[in-house]
């Protein structure tokens, strides 16, 4: 058996140079990711804050950190996960 | 920006050379070069240690907002590619529009044009990139680049004026 993660919502800080779109392309790119929502919660004079929600059959959210710290974003908070238990299947 | 200065101070250099008198092309064409080429790297060098200064006050800036360390991250690399372009595009510019306004004593040393037409087609050839420049500039601030074309035209005459005023006096 082997536990997953199929949702993520993430609080996260980004600089307003790094735009939304290259973020959850980005985050989309990744493997088992299929699906990114993002939403621009507050905006500051240097910074916004995003709400980042991502969908696939198997998040790696170490993989998603590190995507996330390339484009030079804080994540500040997990705010909510979803993870399953399923069987692992041999190809 | 530098293309102006550029393209100035080789018409300051073709009108004053023309205006002393007992002109060689050669000697301008190796001044005009000299110039074009010392205004390049200083275009570089000037436009790299400004462009460094504030997109380094500007990561600070974002890694204090951010309280995180951004080096070698996308943004990190893309403000440095951009100072870099950016000095380039500033060695560029005078070095192309001096170069431009040379061509037509290039001509001359090599007997094509005399050197009377070499430097009516170099002022014609530096009125045209002046209006050129003025132009654009017009069109990117959305007002009329007619007017903005025949200003910076006019700075020109204005410092053809001066400089064979100046030389006047001086090779009297």
């Amino acid at each position: 058996m082997n536990v997953s993660i199929r949702r993520l919502v993430l609080d996260v800080l980004k600089p307003r140079e790094v735009t939304i779109v290259d973020i959850s392309k980005a985050l989309c790119d990744v493997n088992g990711v299929e699906e990114v929502n993002v939403v621009v919660t507050e905006v500051d004079v240097k910074t916004e804050t995003i709400r980042l929600t991502i969908k696939g059959s198997n998040i790696c959210y170490d993989d998603m950190a590190k995507v996330l710290t390339n484009y030079s974003c804080a994540i500040r908070s997990i705010d909510e996960i979803d993870v399953y238990k399923h069987k692992l299947v041999r190809a | 920006m530098n293309a102006f200065d550029g393209v100035l101070a080789t018409f300051g250099l073709i009108t004053g050379a023309h205006i002393t008198g007992n002109v060689n092309p050669k000697v301008v064409l190796g001044s005009g070069l000299g110039l074009a080429l010392a205004m390049s790297i200083s275009g570089f060098s000037g436009a790299y240690i400004v462009e460094r200064v504030e997109r380094g006050q500007k990561l600070r800036e974002i890694k204090k907002a951010l309280f995180m360390n951004i080096d070698k991250t996308i943004l990190d690399k893309a403000m440095n590619f951009s100072v870099v372009l950016i000095a380039f595009i500033s060695a560029a510019a005078p070095l192309m529009t001096s170069l431009l306004a040379l061509v037509p004593y290039v001509l001359a040393v090599s007997n094509i044009i005399t050197l009377i037409q070499a430097f009516t087609y170099s002022l014609l050839v530096i009125l045209v990139i002046l209006f050129t420049l003025g132009y654009y500039m017009g069109r990117i601030i959305g007002k009329s680049p007619l007017k903005y074309g025949l200003i910076t035209s006019i700075i020109g005459l204005i410092i053809g004026l001066v400089v064979s005023f100046l030389a006047m006096i001086l090779t009297r």
